[in-house]
């Protein structure tokens, strides 16, 4: 048998508009361009670093668009510590190139030593 | 076009006992979206640690920040963690409900075993099911 054209994933399905079998099909072919990214890694996004008040080494900002869906950005801002340790991410998102955006949620570090030992996600703006 | 407000992936969605069949499959699209962004923003649980040497963690655990007694059940998980010289070499993985009394009881469910060639990792397994 052939191996048929890679299906990859489409941010637009499935829609309440679709009828049922052609959801199912969508969420289907979805779930399996999900399971391949996260299990080769084949992530679909484009990485950008944004220095802004930071340095090459601990950046302000990174950045990750989606190639094949440009109104879907995210962006982290990192809180770097003294001694290099990041401290605080915060995660926003935008459609239009971050001339506009909206906040997800931002995640705090917590060290014992040099070792990560607690992180605390909370949605929405710090 | 201003930025809308982000759709958060939610583990009780779609609900087919409250969303009618449309809607289900739009919560199916969002929660997709979410996930989508994991890889590189993460799960959006928090993480906390235990054991007696936090290089060599005991346990990894994952669950939201925000839970609130009284709020909706939702999932955590935990690794279950084997080290040896400081490789490690099995992550037990298990779930249990984050309700209000602390959950039910952590239930094992798969588990992962990692060999290394020289220090460096050479295969890992998964299984489904315990040890």
């Amino acid at each position: 048998m052939t191996t048929p054209a890679y299906i990859a994933l489409d941010d637009t399905k499935p829609v309440g508009t679709q009828n049922a079998l052609a959801a199912m099909t969508s969420s289907r072919d979805n779930m399996n361009a999900l399971r391949d990214m996260i299990a080769g890694g084949m992530l679909v996004w484009d990485y950008v670093k944004s220095n802004g008040n930071g340095t090459d080494e601990q950046p302000q900002f990174n950045i990750y668009v989606d190639p094949t869906d440009t109104t879907h950005w995210l962006r982290a801002e990192i809180t770097w510590d003294a001694s290099g340790f990041v401290t605080r991410i915060v995660w926003d998102w935008s459609n239009d190139y971050f001339a506009t955006s909206a906040a997800i949620g931002y995640e705090d570090y917590t060290y014992t030593g040099d070792n990560l030992s607690l992180s605390s996600w909370t949605y929405g703006a710090p | 076009m201003t930025t809308p407000a982000y759709a958060q992936f939610l583990d009780y969605k779609p609900d087919f006992a409250v969303n009618t069949g449309a809607q289900g499959i739009d919560w199916v699209r969002r929660n997709l979206l979410a996930l989508k962004a994991m890889p590189v923003m993460g799960s959006m649980l928090g993480l906390s640690t235990d054991g007696a040497d936090l290089s060599t963690p005991d346990n990894y655990y994952w669950q939201r920040s925000d839970f609130a007694a009284g709020q909706r059940q939702d999932r955590k998980l935990r690794s279950k963690n084997t080290w040896t010289d400081g490789s490690l070499v099995r992550q037990e993985f298990a779930w249990d409900l984050q309700v209000s009394a602390g959950g039910d009881g952590w239930v094992f469910f798969a588990y992962i075993d990692y060999i290394y060639t020289n220090g460096i990792l050479a295969t890992s397994t998964w299984y489904e099911g315990t040890v």
